[in-house]
């Protein structure tokens, strides 16, 4: 039986718990994790013990500021183009030089300690800024992984979906006897205001089931885990459309891509 | 925006369409103890902090990886949030060793902080019925449990820090969580 097929013992059920594991067992353990039902049963209460550990630390109080950052920080990532650095304007405080020699020793140094404040500002921010993409880029990294130990899983099946359209393409993969499925998709055109790509699976007597939607990122990427309410095998089709957001469940008669589920 | 009405995972559900508020609702509800967490195995306000914040970007990032069939949200995200904690841990740790070869004395602090793995490790982090809880435990299970909760260990590093053969380690571990799960998972509950 393959590795992500094989239940979980106790002994690593418990360490990957309290996070103990080496990251290539831990990764394993996740991987069977994502698609056994008995195993996480097992796992649980021994979640609840970490989490038990978690909830009964000696208090201690973050500063007022770190919900302000948090929010900052997320809403960084949502809008990259805006400027996050902040600017000090000079110019401005130089407006206050006179011919009074006291009053222009003041002025020089209110601008110095400005112009310090300024740089460790820029500086701060600077390093805000590179934790946030350090931790979205270790995200994806783990995303990565997770694919990357999927698709390399014996017994996985990969259904590739094309359409009329040249570029765009993807890939639907699965254990066929497994409700869990991932998709991964390329070359996606933008979506425009108030709209969606939607994934359905349809099955021998035509009905069709809306498994997920998604939108691609700006490289036209995206990459979604999803579970179906049948094995994946169950159905014969797979397509994907791109919809209104708000359009009602039935699915329309253009696919953009769709490939029959030849994997039973 | 007022959400709380709303259960956790249906605030989980709202981050990954990407509510902002969502994400505060749950930092109100799970702030403190992921930074009391992060404090007592950094030891650091500063770095308690930044490693807060990396766990609700992580949430934010990743809140779509969440199953409610799984089990509760709080187990989830409370095992996740202690992940990312371990991660910085490890990452100072990364950075001590090359303290330690310039600095003897930082070198012995280290040593004598990360050997703090029994009664008074427990004393000092924990405290009420985990702390009862963790103190009953024989102290071989103990250590292990403080070294890969506090200290961020693996089970290797555990071994080849203890002497102990990696199995021993393992059954320790197993036992240790068996008897904390059959004592404290109510806790869990109570502390939403």
């Amino acid at each position: 039986m393959a590795a992500s097929q094989r239940h979980i013992e106790d002994e690593q059920l418990t360490a990957y718990a309290l996070n103990a594991l080496e990251t290539p067992e831990r990764l394993e353990v996740a991987d069977h994790l994502a698609i056994c039902t008995l195993c996480n049963e097992a796992l649980a209460p021994y979640l609840e013990v970490t989490a038990s550990l978690v909830n009964a630390h000696q208090p201690a109080e973050p500063s007022a500021g770190l919900r302000g950052r948090i929010m900052g920080a997320t809403a960084a990532l949502e809008s990259p183009a805006v400027p996050s650095t902040p600017v000090i304007n000079l110019a401005e405080r130089r407006t206050g030089r006179s011919a009074w020699v006291l009053r222009v020793a003041a002025t020089v140094l209110v601008l110095l300690t400005a112009g310090l404040s300024a740089v460790l500002a820029v500086e701060f921010q600077r390093v805000s800024d590179l934790e946030t993409e350090s931790t979205q880029l270790q995200a994806q990294l783990d995303d990565l992984q997770d694919v990357l130990y999927f698709t390399s899983s014996p017994g996985v099946t990969t259904v590739a979906l094309a359409g009329d359209l040249p570029r765009p393409r993807a890939m639907l993969m699965a254990y066929p006897d497994n409700d869990l499925a991932l998709l991964i998709a390329v070359n996606l055109e933008p979506l425009g205001e108030g709209e969606i790509y939607r994934l359905w699976l349809v099955d021998g007597d035509g009905s069709r089931y809306e498994a997920t939607t998604f939108t691609p990122d700006e490289h036209g990427y995206a990459s979604v885990w999803f579970r179906a309410p049948e094995v994946v095998s169950h159905y014969d089709w797979v397509r994907i459309t791109r919809d209104p957001v708000a359009s009602t469940e039935q699915m329309g008669d253009a696919a953009l891509l769709s490939a029959p589920m030849e994997m039973k | 925006m007022d959400l709380s009405h709303l259960d956790d995972a249906e605030l989980a559900e709202m981050v990954v369409a990407k509510n902002a508020a969502a994400l505060e609702a749950l930092y109100g509800r799970y702030g403190g103890q992921v930074y009391r967490m992060a404090y007592g195995m950094l030891h650091d306000s500063s770095a308690a902090e930044d490693a807060s914040q990396e766990v609700f970007i992580t949430l934010w990032l990743r809140a779509g990886t969440y199953c409610p069939e799984k089990g509760p949200f709080q187990n989830w995200f409370l095992h996740l949030a202690h992940n990312r904690v371990i991660d910085e841990f490890r990452k100072r740790r990364r950075g001590d060793r090359f303290q330690q070869v310039s600095d003897p004395d930082k070198a012995m602090e280290s040593l004598v902080s990360l050997s703090q793995t029994g009664e008074a490790a427990v004393e000092a982090v924990f405290f009420e019925d985990v702390k009862v809880a963790l103190l009953q435990l024989p102290e071989a299970q103990r250590e292990v449990v403080v070294l890969a909760y506090l200290h961020g260990a693996t089970q290797q590093e555990i071994a080849d820090r203890t002497g102990t053969p990696l199995g021993t380690v393992k059954t320790r571990l197993r036992l240790a969580m068996i008897k904390l799960r059959d004592m404290l998972p109510h806790l869990a509950k109570e502390e939403v």
